[in-house]
Formats: structure tokens, C-alpha cells, sequence
């Protein structure tokens, strides 16, 4: 290498840094400071919004209203027990013959409606199984069939435990939940008369099953039971063997609120609630449906989608938003007792919530339901036992089966009078100023 | 041919003087093993072991000679609790 290439190299000391003018460090040095106390202000606000969150807002001190009770004398419960193990051993005589031979007659008509069901096969095919969830489901799903009208809970509603009755009331989880689909209406229809036939003639060809060879069938859904059994069983009625009468009460869920909430507005008429909330003078029974599943929706709060889906499963069928909002608040506005207590109760239901920014109180819909529907189901079959006792009393040996509101009695007739004066004054006795309508039908 | 699998009617049929649709479930001993076999071969009826016979699910209404069992958690829901 040359001496004409050789790099020139120069050395400095390091201190004798390059001259910084004073202006200069002195912007440098503000500059910093302000970095600095930005940093500082935002760790403080950090360390504030994580206090925060350890420190929710103060529950408010409101208490779970008191849930009227009946006056039952001390050892009701026991009694209720021996009675129904006396039901229990006393059982439903079921004449054979007759069973069969209604229900040879029905499962004809079993075939028909699945024949029907399958007419149309553009969700449904020969391969579908009715009898089982997950065919149809399967089938429904395919054809992109299973699709609901309930707005998706997004992942920010969650994030803020929103839209809890939304989720709910999106789900498809069984076929009786088939109704929330928004395409196939008619396929919906089918299937759903189908499984009606289906779980009916399940329910008789295990009475059949059951029954012993002095003629009856015991069961412990005989005492106390509930549900869509309840009304399957009914259908069977026709098959006993012994002459039959049965006692209904009439809007017993309706009736145990008003009494619960000492609320002065009588029960409305279904008729009549039809007629205000569809304007029509001869409401169809679709109407009557609604109408009925709105007002019981009512007296158990639900609310919105919660009251969408309640009275969906009960009408089969789905209800305009907007519509059940209005009705529910003509309802709220007409028995304000009602309306005053579910308010307290609601609140009692609120509970604090920590969160990044500040806490928040948030409504618990499961605790509330559950409480709602624990002390119905408490009440519900308190009623229920009193009038089977009370038709026990009068009439001996006669109750049979005792469901949630209504009671099924063997006997070949009944002084309905007598019966009738008696389960008013026990009604009257456990549930003062109460105004229960119940009806005696049959033999 | 499995005991357990369910035979459809594909396309309308007339047996015995009695009319099935498209999709009917064909009547357990309504027909011959052979007249079976046949009626598979000329693809007028199907097989689905998936699709379970109401015929052997209601024996005791349907006349059946088997009988097929509702799992429990079927019976539970809808069948009459002892």
C-alpha cells in the first residue's frame, strides 16, 4: 500500500467532548425532565386504576325483600310426605286394553306426521332420525337452517358480562328450542308435531311398562310432578280404568304472585289481555297463547330476550321485540305491586363489579332466576298439597296423583259443593285474602 | 342384513293394498328376506343403521317383535320415573 493511500486517523481524547452550546443542553436537559415526569404520570395512573380494581364499589345494602309464606301448621311438611307416599302406594289404575288400543291408534298417527315431516326434504331426509336431537340437528345444520334472530353477543359484551339473555336465548340446544330458527318454518312445525306424538307415546308405552298386576301404576311423578309430563299424561286420561274426576286451579302461577306481592289488581282474563294486546275482538288461539305466556313472563320478570325466549318455548312460536316490550310495560304499569317487588328484588341482585377503569355494579341474572324460580317451585307445591289434602279430607281414599296445579281423584262422583267449600276454606286458611279460581271437572 | 338397522321406502310404493311414501319406514315382516334383498338391489329401499325404528321403538303399539331401547337420558326426560 502507498503512502498516498494510507488512511488519516485522528485521536481524541474523551474529555474534550465536541462543544455543546448551553441552549443547547439546557433544552436537552428539559426535554428529559419532561419524559421523566411523563413516565411518572403514567405509572401513578397505572398504579391509581390497579388500586381501583382492588377496591370495588361498596355493595349497596340492600336486602333480599321478604318472600310472603302460607301459614301451614308446623309439621306440613311431614304431612305432605305421608301423603304422598300413601299416593305413591295407592298408584293409577290403567286399564291395558284400553292403553294399547289408544295407542296403537296414536303411534298410526306417529307415522303419518313423520310421512308429513319428510314431505319436504329440503332440510330433512329419508336418513334424518327423528326420534334423536342430533340427526335433526345435523340435517338443520347442513342446510344452514339452524340460524336464529337473537343479535350475537360480542366479545366486548361479554368482556362487560352483557347480553347474558341474548346468549341464552340463542341457543338451540334441544328440540324444543327448534322454534328460535328464522328459516323452514314449516319443516319447524312438522318436526315439532312429531316429537309431541313421539314423547307422548314414550310416556304411555312406559305406563304400559309399569303396570303391576293388580291393574295400577305407581310413580313418584304422581306426587308432585311437573312439566311438559304432566301435560303428555294428560292425553292418556281416556285410558284409566276407574271412573275419574280432577281439580284444576286456574292460573295458579298468576294467582301466587298477586297474592305474594298483596297485589290489589286482579288476575286478568287471557281473553281480555288478547284482545288489548291485538286489537282484535275475537283473539285466535295463537293469540290466547301469547297472551298468557306474556302475562306469566311478566309476573316472573323476564325482561327483553329473556322474554323472548320465555315466550317463545311457551307459544312455539317467535314474538316481535318491540311488541313484548310494550306489552310488558302496559303490564308493569297495571299491577305496579308486581312491578315494585321484582324492582326490589332486582336490586338485590346487584353486585359490585372491580374493573380497570372503575367498578361498577352488575346485575346477577342467574342468582335472580334461580331465587325466582326456587320460591315458585316451593309455593307451587305447597298450593297443590293443600288442595289434594283438602280433597283428601273431603272425599277419602280418592286422590291419585297430585302434579303441580292440578289433581287427578278416583271416584265414581263428587259433591262439588262440599269439595268446592272445603278447598276454599284450606286455601283461605294457608293463604289469607287470597283469591285461587280453581275448576272441577269430570265424573 | 343387520336386525338393527331401519329400511326406507324410496320413491311411493303400494304394498298389500297399502300406499307408503318416499321416506316411510317399511313395516318390520311386511315383506320376505328375499323380496328384501330384491327391493335393496333395485335401490327401492335403503338401509340407515342411523335412523332408528319407531316400529321397535313402540313394540308394544306397533306390534313389532323386537324391540329397541330409548337410551336413559331419553327415558329420564320422557318416560315415566318409577
Amino acid at each position: 500500500m502507498s503512502d498516498q493511500h494510507k488512511p488519516i486517523i485522528t485521536e481524541h481524547s474523551p474529555f474534550f467532548a465536541p462543544h455543546i452550546p448551553l441552549n443547547q443542553v439546557r433544552e436537552q436537559q428539559r426535554s428529559n425532565r419532561e419524559v421523566a415526569l411523563s413516565a411518572s404520570r403514567e405509572e401513578s395512573e397505572r398504579e391509581e386504576a390497579y388500586l381501583r380494581s382492588l377496591n370495588p364499589p361498596a355493595a349497596p345494602n340492600v336486602q333480599l325483600p321478604s318472600v310472603r309464606q302460607p301459614v301451614l301448621p308446623s309439621d306440613f311438611a311431614q304431612a305432605v310426605d305421608a301423603f304422598d307416599d300413601e299416593i305413591l302406594k295407592r298408584g293409577v289404575a290403567v286399564s291395558r286394553d284400553r292403553l294399547v288400543s289408544l295407542g296403537k291408534e296414536r303411534f298410526d298417527k306417529l307415522l303419518a306426521l313423520d310421512r308429513e315431516a319428510r314431505s319436504v326434504q329440503r332440510v330433512v331426509g329419508c336418513n334424518t332420525d327423528f326420534s334423536n336431537w342430533f340427526s335433526v340437528m345435523q340435517s338443520f345444520a347442513d342446510a344452514g337452517a339452524l340460524a336464529t334472530s337473537v343479535p350475537r353477543r360480542r366479545t366486548a359484551d361479554v368482556v362487560a358480562g352483557r347480553g347474558l339473555d341474548r346468549e341464552i336465548a340463542s341457543k338451540i340446544a334441544d328440540f324444543s328450542y327448534l322454534w328460535k330458527t328464522n328459516q323452514e318454518p314449516a319443516i319447524v312445525r312438522n318436526v315439532l308435531r312429531f316429537r309431541d306424538c313421539f314423547e307422548s307415546l314414550v310416556l304411555a308405552q312406559s305406563m304400559l311398562d309399569q303396570l303391576q298386576d293388580d291393574g295400577r301404576v305407581r310413580s313418584h311423578f304422581f306426587c308432585g310432578g311437573k312439566g311438559e309430563r304432566v301435560r303428555y299424561f294428560k292425553h292418556w286420561l281416556s285410558a284409566l280404568e276407574k271412573p275419574h274426576f280432577s281439580v284444576t286451579l286456574i292460573d295458579s302461577l298468576g294467582q301466587l304472585f298477586v297474592w305474594l306481592t298483596n297485589e290489589k289488581t286482579g288476575i286478568p282474563h287471557t281473553i281480555d289481555l288478547a284482545k288489548d294486546f291485538f286489537g282484535v275482538r275475537a283473539p285466535s288461539p295463537q293469540q290466547l297463547r301469547f297472551a298468557s305466556a306474556v302475562w306469566h313472563g311478566f309476573v316472573l320478570d323476564h325482561r327483553t330476550w329473556d322474554l323472548w325466549d320465555y315466550v317463545g318455548n311457551n307459544t312455539r312460536a317467535q314474538a316481535d321485540m318491540n311488541a313484548l316490550e310494550t306489552w310488558r310495560a302496559q303490564l308493569s304499569q297495571r299491577y305496579r305491586s308486581i312491578t315494585a317487588f321484582h324492582d326490589q328484588l332486582r336490586a338485590a341482585f346487584l353486585k359490585p363489579v372491580a374493573s380497570r377503569d372503575a367498578g361498577h355494579l352488575q346485575f346477577d341474572e342467574r342468582a335472580h332466576r334461580q331465587f325466582i324460580d326456587a320460591q315458585v317451585r316451593k309455593l307451587s307445591n305447597r298450593l297443590s298439597s293443600i288442595v289434594a289434602m283438602a280433597i283428601e279430607e273431603t272425599m277419602p281414599q280418592s286422590v291419585v296423583a297430585r302434579f303441580e296445579n292440578w289433581v287427578l281423584c278416583e271416584a265414581a262422583d263428587n259433591d262439588k259443593a262440599t269439595l268446592d267449600a272445603k278447598i276454599f276454606s284450606k286455601l283461605q286458611t294457608a293463604f289469607p285474602n287470597s283469591d285461587f279460581q280453581f275448576e272441577i271437572e269430570g265424573a | 342384513m343387520k336386525a338393527t338397522t331401519t329400511l326406507v321406502i324410496l320413491g311411493p310404493r303400494e304394498i298389500n293394498g297399502t300406499f307408503y311414501a318416499h321416506g316411510d319406514e317399511l313395516p318390520p315382516g311386511l315383506l320376505p328376506d328375499e323380496a328384501i334383498d330384491w327391493w335393496l338391489d333395485r335401490k327401492w329401499l335403503a338401509e340407515y343403521p342411523e335412523r332408528r325404528s319407531l316400529y321397535r321403538i313402540f313394540s308394544l303399539f306397533s306390534g313389532a317383535k323386537e324391540r329397541e331401547q330409548l337410551d336413559a337420558e331419553e327415558l329420564s326426560q320422557f318416560a315415566l320415573p318409577q
